[in-house]
């Protein structure tokens, strides 16, 4: 029998992963967040989720966006623009939700994943908090809801993890065809690989330590 | 080695794993906290079916777990319309507003913000505090530096129905108690026929009841619709449509009524009817109309005892009408080479309308460009010479396409509304002109351009005022207005612009302040069944809670007024239902007045809808008491006749507007002196929108060529620029350039392309002067100008322009694309 150990800092790190990602979808940076990715702590996270193969491509592109020659102002309100744009219905035709209502129902908010989000979130115990007016079904809540049940190795993080593959290709291909920054293009492509890479970490009942 | 169980694992995880996972995050120092919070939601949320209204239409929505899942129409509804599936998209677009945002410049610098970045789209999330703060703060600025004269509340535009949530008069209502406002006057629709019909038949004509249907179906024996496409129409109303003129349209259809339809277009009303069909070219109806009153004279058939006794001036046109003061007869042969209208057929339908029982029922179209007084004025000059006007199912009508116009109406009491709280004006609320000045509403661009400038207004002149900020709701101007380019640099020189809407519009994307608004399926109200029919009165029902974080527009101007010092001057101390129950027991007092009983309040609501009678409205004939004595009951004009000279024009002395009917050669026109594009633009009131309403919506979908605004264009205009079915074309003129989806179809006249209007402005670059519009916008196009000194209306129908097969970047996606595990 091959013994493998499961390092709890990878669970942590993918927990940090899901809940960074669910901030990337859920607002554009701030004006200290994008400093602290241009050159802080934060670049310092994204330098080390580069030395992971599976997201070397996707980190270039993320860096490349954040590399810009524009300063730190101008690049806000380059990402703060797109992302507006692009997730918050500026856009308009062009808008891509990021709710999966939208990419399983045909472009319409607020269908049956939103139900079905919130009994999830009841059932954990959890809601939203205050402060937060997204639908359940929006690609943050989702994402944080992941880290929250991975980062307590809840089994129900699998099926979360299922639902998310459902809707996320479609979403992620779509992103990356309009992102004209690059940052949530990268994002994107994160994130599937991401969870993907889910997919090559052992399950705890088939491991031994 | 030791195996564990996947529980055990799971434990040990949990336990480690969360200890790591916090102080990482805490030393990482980049991670916010986590957006949820310990503890389920106690929500009960609702199932069942409400019935509810909008511009549409009476529905029963279902909804489930809290959401709306299905608009039902009303099982009485006639004629449902199929825009209601967008009706319900509407709440769940992906383009709602979810919270008050502000443009970064304006929240940073004020009034000092570079105001020719507004629509790039640079806006941060606020909280409602800080932006009712930030809207009572401006408002309060602007009153007391430069006054009421400062404060553009002229906010115009299709708002929701309802008889509180009425956001334009919500709005007017704060502004008043703030201290006052710019008003605008009149509205898109009919400029210019509102404001000469007065002068013509004493009443604004546009806005009235109609010979009934079931008496035109009875009687009626040449229907003639004249820039008029009822079909496509009259599935929106103002109020909520009862949809009943399609049981008018269907008794017609079913007697095998003559039906004449005038359009360049193949509209949806002549497929209906199997229509005959005219194509003049565009903005031509006048010399066309002029054209059959010569024949009417020429072969001695016009109706000499009517002229004689029911209309004032014929002596003073007649001249006119055959070349006597202008040595230039206005024939048939003349018309036709203006019109291109066969001579022989326009002769053909003069003499077919003096020979039968015959409606003209006229569009607004036509009153919507260059000189649009004269058509309607025409219109009913021509009917006056046919002398069927107040006879059963003749003469003329101005609103058989609009709202139901000639559905019988009941006798039921009439339902009032909350007030801006200024004097009460006369004619519809829409159109009161109070403010501390009043512009004409299509005006507003001139005015931002030229303040100070004198402007002249039926008969009045006046000053623009020097305006400074806007406040709009419930209204779209950056698709509704003409010019879009002159418009957008004209709006910068606004120091504030402040929009309430519950979707990313154009407006609201180049506002500064963006205010988060409930749709009326999140709300209460209360609004009347039938513009004209006054069919009952429906509750309108909350059919859910209220997404993200929307608010109703009294609540948020109610916030605003507290913040002013005049909370309770807003809110006279009622809430939302108090208000309700208040317009309704207003309604049943006069109801038992008058004999009509109405049940308590309560069982209303429970009811959810209250259906009036219909007495005598279906025998009802417009103008049937003044033909049968025009002593006793005169119109309310100067002579108590229908004027076809008007003195009290002809005083005005308006170079462009005569005081009688007259063919005046617009800024442009379809092979026109000195026209510099070869096709006139059709910008039509679209199929499946009310105006831009219901665009940011899956309908889009259904009718999008390539993701554009489709543009029709005629099998050879097509060919001879190379393009074909489904191409993205560029259509350009001086003014403007927008992408739009080629439809190759002989629906169009030969030079003629159809652009609906209402299609969400798109700019690919808002700080590039004419950069190109990468939807549809037809108003990129169009002249700002006014249809002449007297109604100061807009020319959204003056437009050339040329088309090419786009061959830039491209701009479009394909929208939604389904992940393959959901197909």
């Amino acid at each position: 029998m091959t013994a493998i150990s499961l390092n709890p800092a990878v669970v942590a790190d993918r927990a940090l992963l899901w809940h960074w990602l669910a901030e990337v979808f859920l607002t554009p940076p701030s004006a200290e967040r994008l400093s602290a990715l241009r050159e802080g702590a934060g670049a310092k996270w994204l330098a080390a989720l580069a030395a992971e193969p599976a997201f070397a491509e996707a980190l270039t592109e993320i860096r490349a966006a954040l590399a810009s020659p524009l300063d730190a102002a101008r690049l806000q309100t380059r990402l703060t623009i797109a992302f507006n744009g692009l997730f918050l219905g500026l856009g308009g035709k062009h808008t891509l939700a990021p709710n999966e209502s939208a990419w399983t129902h045909g472009g319409r908010l607020f269908q049956a994943p939103v139900t079905e989000m919130s009994a999830l979130l009841s059932a954990c115990d959890l809601s939203l908090a205050q402060g937060c007016c997204e639908a359940p079904d929006h690609l943050s809540v989702e994402l944080m809801l992941l880290a929250h049940l991975e980062a307590h190795a809840d089994p129900r993080a699998e099926a979360l993890q299922a639902r998310l593959r459902l809707w996320l290709p479609g979403f992620c291909a779509a992103v990356r065809a309009e992102d004209r920054t690059g940052f949530w293009a990268g994002a994107a492509a994160l994130l599937l690989a991401a969870l993907d890479h889910a997919t090559l970490i052992p399950q705890p009942e088939e491991r031994t330590v | 080695m030791t195996k564990i169980s996947g529980n055990e694992l799971r434990a040990e995880l949990s336990r480690r794993a969360f200890l790591s996972y916090s102080v990482a995050a805490g030393a990482l120092g980049m991670f916010g906290p986590s957006f949820l919070a310990q503890g389920a939601r106690a929500e009960a949320l609702a199932n069942g079916k409400v019935m509810s209204g909008s511009h549409w239409g009476i529905f029963t929505a279902t909804v489930e777990n809290g959401r709306a899942t299905a608009f039902t129409p009303w099982e009485k509804d006639p004629h449902p319309s199929p825009m209601l599936e967008g009706v319900l998209d509407s709440i769940y677009s992906p383009t709602r507003i979810k919270y008050p945002m502000v443009r970064r410049e304006f929240l940073e610098k004020g009034v000092k913000a570079d105001r020719s970045t507004r629509g790039n789209g640079d806006f941060v999330r606020v909280t409602w505090d800080q932006a009712l703060d930030l809207v009572a703060a401006e408002v309060k600025r602007v009153e007391e530096t430069y006054g009421p004269q400062g404060m553009f509340g002229g906010s115009y535009g299709w708002k929701s129905p309802g008889r509180l949530h009425n956001c334009t008069t919500l709005l007017r209502r704060m502004l008043t108690l703030a201290g006052g406002y710019v008003n605008g006057a009149g509205d898109y629709s009919t400029g210019a026929a509102q404001v000469i019909m007065p002068h013509v038949v004493g009443t604004l004509e546009v806005y009235e009841q109609q010979t009934a249907w079931p008496v035109v179906a009875d009687n009626t024996e040449v229907m003639v619709f004249w820039a008029a496409d009822p079909v496509k129409t009259n599935q929106i109303g103002w109020m909520v449509p009862d949809h009943g003129a399609y049981t008018g349209l269907e008794a017609l259809k079913a007697k095998g009524t003559k039906v004449v339809v005038i359009d360049p277009v193949r509209t949806k009303t002549v497929e209906f009817f199997g229509a005959d069909h005219v194509t003049p070219k565009p903005q031509t109806d006048v010399a066309l109309m002029l054209g059959m009153a010569h024949t009417l004279v020429s072969e001695d058939l016009y109706d000499k005892d009517f002229i004689a006794n029911y209309t004032s001036g014929f002596d003073k046109f007649l001249p006119y009408l055959m070349g006597e003061t202008d040595s230039t007869p206005k024939s048939a042969d003349w018309a036709s080479e203006i019109s291109g209208v066969p001579a022989e057929t326009i002769k053909d339908l003069a003499r077919l309308f003096k020979s039968k029982r015959t409606m003209l029922a006229g569009g607004w179209s036509m009153q919507r460009m260059h000189h649009g007084e004269q058509a309607h004025w025409m219109l009913v000059t021509l009917a006056a010479m046919l002398g069927q006007i107040g006879l059963p199912g003749g003469g003329f009508g101005l609103s058989y396409h609009y709202s139901g116009g000639g559905t019988p109406s009941t006798s039921g009491p009439a339902l009032s509304g909350i007030t801006d709280g200024g004097a009460a004006g006369a004619g519809p609320e829409w159109l009161a002109a109070k403010g501390a000045s009043v512009i004409p509403v299509a005006r507003v661009v001139e005015m931002l351009e030229n303040p100070g400038a004198e402007f002249d207004f039926n008969g009045t002149r006046s000053n623009y005022p020097d305006v400074k900020m806007a406040y709009w709701v419930g209204g779209n101007p950056f698709v509704h207005h003409q010019d879009r380019n002159r418009m957008v640099k004209a709006w910068e020189k606004l120091e504030t612009f402040i929009v309430h809407d519950f979707q990313w519009t154009p407006t609201a994307r180049h506002a500064d302040i963006v205010l988060p608004a409930t749709t009326s399926y999140e709300r209460n109200d209360i609004e009347t069944i039938g513009d004209y029919s006054n069919l009952g009165i429906l509750a309108m029902k909350k059919i859910v809670e209220p997404v993200y974080e929307a608010r109703s527009d009294y609540d948020i101007f109610a916030a605003v007024a507290e913040r002013l010092g005049k909370g309770k001057e807003f809110t006279e101390g009622k809430d939302e239902m108090g208000w309700i129950k208040s317009f309704y027991e207003d309604a049943a007092k006069q109801g038992k007045a008058s004999g009509v009983e109405m049940p308590e309040f309560d069982a209303f609501w429970e009811e959810g809808i209250l259906e009036f009678p219909v007495t005598d409205g279906d025998t009802f004939v417009r103008y049937a008491s003044f033909r049968e004595d025009p002593l006793l009951n005169p119109l309310g004009t100067p002579t108590g006749l229908i004027e076809i000279y008007s003195k009290n024009i002809e005083k005005m002395g308006y170079d462009d507007c005569p005081a009688h009917p007259t063919w005046m050669e617009p800024l442009e026109r379809l092979d026109g002196p000195g026209a510099k594009y070869p096709l006139h633009v059709a910008a039509s009131h679209p199929f499946n929108r009310l105006h831009s309403q219901l665009c940011g919506t899956v309908l889009r979908e259904g009718y999008a060529v390539q993701g554009h605004e489709p543009c029709l264009m005629h099998p050879e205009d097509a060919a001879a620029r190379g393009i074909a079915d489904g191409d993205v074309v560029r259509v350009f003129n001086d003014r403007g350039q927008t992408l739009t989806g080629v439809k190759v179809t002989d629906a169009v006249m030969k030079g003629v392309v159809q652009i609906y209007e209402g299609g969400w402005y798109d700019p690919s670059d808002v700080t590039e002067a004419k950069t190109l519009d990468k939807y549809g916008d037809a108003n990129v196009l169009t002249a700002d100008i006014p249809t002449s000194k007297l109604g100061q209306g807009n020319c959204g129908q003056t437009v050339l322009a040329d088309v090419e097969k786009y061959t830039g970047p491209a701009v479009t996606l394909t929208g939604f694309v389904a992940p393959k595990a959901a197909e």
